[in-house]
């Protein structure tokens, strides 16, 4: 399955690896600060937030409840100007729509604006296999992809890098030496890709939501090379997930807000495309404009009670608070999508049956911080908790473990039971201690005391009785 | 309600005044722009015709131009957003290739939130493509530290006339 990558290497392996990286530890807690002070700041302007939050969640669950309904009247609007809609069921069916475009077209050069879409379904090395040049715009995927890696973080790609371990690729890409000021890599990017926007035959853009009263796709972003792809090559292909449509622009308007406060901390980023069809006569943009709507698990996932999952905008909030993803970072978790939204949705779309897949909704100490900073209120830790539990019925716990907790779970429901187990606890300390199941766990908690060999409920009885 | 409009394009970073008449915007934009200026401008929109623009510089194509002076659909006075539809003698380009974007609006089409602006530009028929121009161009992809001039336009200037 293409959403999970790190399958050649095993997880654990993959974190240990990570951990090691001591400088990817103070990156991410940097950003991680950076996130909850801009937070702090968002709430100060929006004391109204947690009502926000509330009118996101209702928005988004309604428009996922009603996706198939909204999506055609979205189809239909498009068409209505001139534009197409193709709905793509698999992966491979998106990868080869854009393909069989491109060969129509005669296109050779592929310019593309971010698309975590396009990272999902692994299209970058589909079209190099069919002879065409996808060429990355956005400036850390486009760093990302000269480096031969795959984005770290849903909104900052390459969150994992130095500045000056950016400036070593773009030293490779230039063959000479490369200073490691931000402005000037940054300039850099600007003078190597100017071409690429003006040759490419093809320009690709994620979406962050479809509106279904108007047929329209909008795209937020700051570098302005999302404006550029969709707006000078002669064709404009859209890559969105079928669950980013909305209902009406009012909608759209207050979701672009939310989705830009959640992600960066500002009102709107710098650019914000509404885009409604390829162009009208005497308009430079795009003749051509198409919008692939992929499926690829997602009407599975709308089916089952794992649903609010699907009311993701992709802000990244989770990831960046995460304890678990600031100290392992995104390509640990070996999938596309990483931190607590990728430990939720990874398996969701693979399948509990993928062994990988099933292993992330484990990455997690179910603090809640991912709840907290989720702009549209998805209950993450509930529904990691609820993965889990899927992943051990399909198989990741063995049937001896499951039966283990299964009595341990009906045992501890009954009070005589439960008193039971305290004094056969009380009585086993020490060899539970050094033979039990725990005793690996237990290995380092050298402090943690032994159970009392009088329990607290019957400690109570004999305060209560005067005792 | 256009002094919050100015202040907010300012703490975005861009330049923002507001001028009288088309002759004080005329006089304006040339001191931004200084002399020899290359740039390219919306000739299909009346009020950035008003400027004469091709008095303010040499006229080059999008992609050669150091300046791009286009006019507005409308403007959010909350969060300084320029709003940007397109068509016949307005260009995507004009706004998006050149160094620095000039945007020219007069002081009614400022509006004091999105949702108002929204409304009003998919009032009408819906336009194939808009734009909502909130500062310069700009990157936090290297370590969290925002610099402008990633892509599009280095610089973002507007005037509002009356």
């Amino acid at each position: 399955m293409s959403i999970v990558y790190g399958g050649d290497k095993a997880l654990g392996a993959r974190i240990d690896k990570a951990l090691a990286d001591t400088r990817l530890g103070v990156t991410l807690q940097a950003s991680r600060r950076h996130l909850i002070g801009f937070r702090g700041a968002v709430e100060e302007r929006h004391p109204d937030w947690p009502e926000r939050v509330d009118r996101a969640r209702a928005i988004r669950s309604d428009a996922v409840a009603r996706a198939p309904e909204l999506l055609d009247r979205f189809e239909q609007q498009v068409t209505s100007r001139g534009g197409r809609v193709i709905r793509a069921a698999t992966a491979g069916d998106a990868v080869q729509a854009v393909i069989e475009i491109a060969r129509r077209r005669g296109a050779k050069i592929i310019a593309k604006g971010k698309s975590m879409v396009s990272e999902e379904i692994e299209l970058n090395p589909a079209l190099e296999a069919a002879g065409l040049t996808p060429v990355e715009t956005d400036l850390g995927e486009w760093i990302i992809q000269l480096a031969g890696e795959r984005p770290s973080h849903i909104l900052a790609p390459m969150i994992h890098r130095s500045r000056g371990q950016v400036a070593e690729v773009l030293a490779t890409h230039r063959g000479g030496p490369m200073s490691d000021d931000p402005q000037a890599l940054v300039t850099y990017s600007r003078e190597q890709l100017r071409t690429t926007f003006l040759e490419a035959g093809i320009g690709i853009t994620g979406a962050n939501f479809m509106i279904a009263e108007s047929g329209t796709v909008i795209v937020l972003e700051n570098e302005g090379n999302g404006r550029l792809v969709s707006s000078l090559p002669a064709c404009h292909v859209v890559l969105a997930g079928m669950e980013r449509v909305l209902e009406t622009t009012a909608d759209a308007a207050f979701m672009v807000e939310q989705l830009s406060l959640a992600a960066v901390g500002r009102e709107l980023p710098s650019y914000v495309s509404w885009l409604s069809g390829p162009a009208a006569d005497g308009d430079d943009g795009p003749e051509e404009f198409v919008v692939i709507v992929l499926d690829n698990g997602r009407s599975r996932i709308r089916a089952s009670d794992e649903r609010e999952i699907l009311n993701c905008i992709r802000c990244g909030a989770c990831q960046t608070v995460c304890p678990v993803y600031s100290k392992v970072g995104g390509h640990a978790y070996g999938s596309v999508y990483g931190g607590p939204i990728g430990a939720v949705l990874t398996p969701l779309l693979t399948g509990m049956q993928d062994d990988e897949g099933r292993k992330l909704p484990f990455l997690s100490s179910l603090c809640g911080a991912c709840a907290d900073a989720c702009p549209v209120g998805i209950p993450l830790h509930d529904l990691l908790v609820r993965d889990r539990g899927l992943a051990n019925r399909a198989g990741l716990a063995s049937r001896g473990e499951r039966a283990a907790w299964g009595a341990w779970s009906r045992a501890w429901a009954s009070p005589r039971l439960y008193r039971a187990s305290a004094r056969a606890g009380a009585r086993s300390g020490p060899f539970a201690r050094a033979f039990g199941p725990g005793a690996s766990w237990l290995e380092g908690r050298a402090t943690l005391p032994l159970p009392s060999a009088k329990p607290f409920h019957r400690r109570w009885r004999d305060l209560e009785s005067g005792g | 309600m256009i002094d919050e409009f100015i202040a907010a394009v300012v703490a975005d970073g861009g330049q923002a005044a507001r001028v009288s008449d088309i002759n004080a915007a005329r006089t304006h934009v040339a001191g931004i722009l200084g002399r020899d200026a290359t740039l390219c401008f919306w000739n299909g929109d009346p009020l950035v015709l008003a400027l004469d623009p091709a008095s303010l510089g040499r006229v080059v194509a999008p992609v050669e131009a150091f300046a791009g002076i286009t006019g507005a659909a409308c403007a959010v006075a909350a969060t300084g957003t320029v709003v940007l539809t397109y068509g016949e003698g307005r260009s995507r380009a004009t706004g998006l290739l050149p160094d620095l974007h000039l945007a020219l609006l007069t002081a009614d089409q400022v509006l004091p939130t999105l949702g108002e602006a929204i409304a009003r530009v998919y009032a009408g028929e819906v336009p194939r493509a808009m734009t909502l121009v909130t500062g310069a161009s700009a990157t936090s992809d290297i370590e969290k530290i925002r610099v402008t001039g990633a892509h599009g336009p280095r610089r973002v200037a507007v005037v509002v006339i009356g």
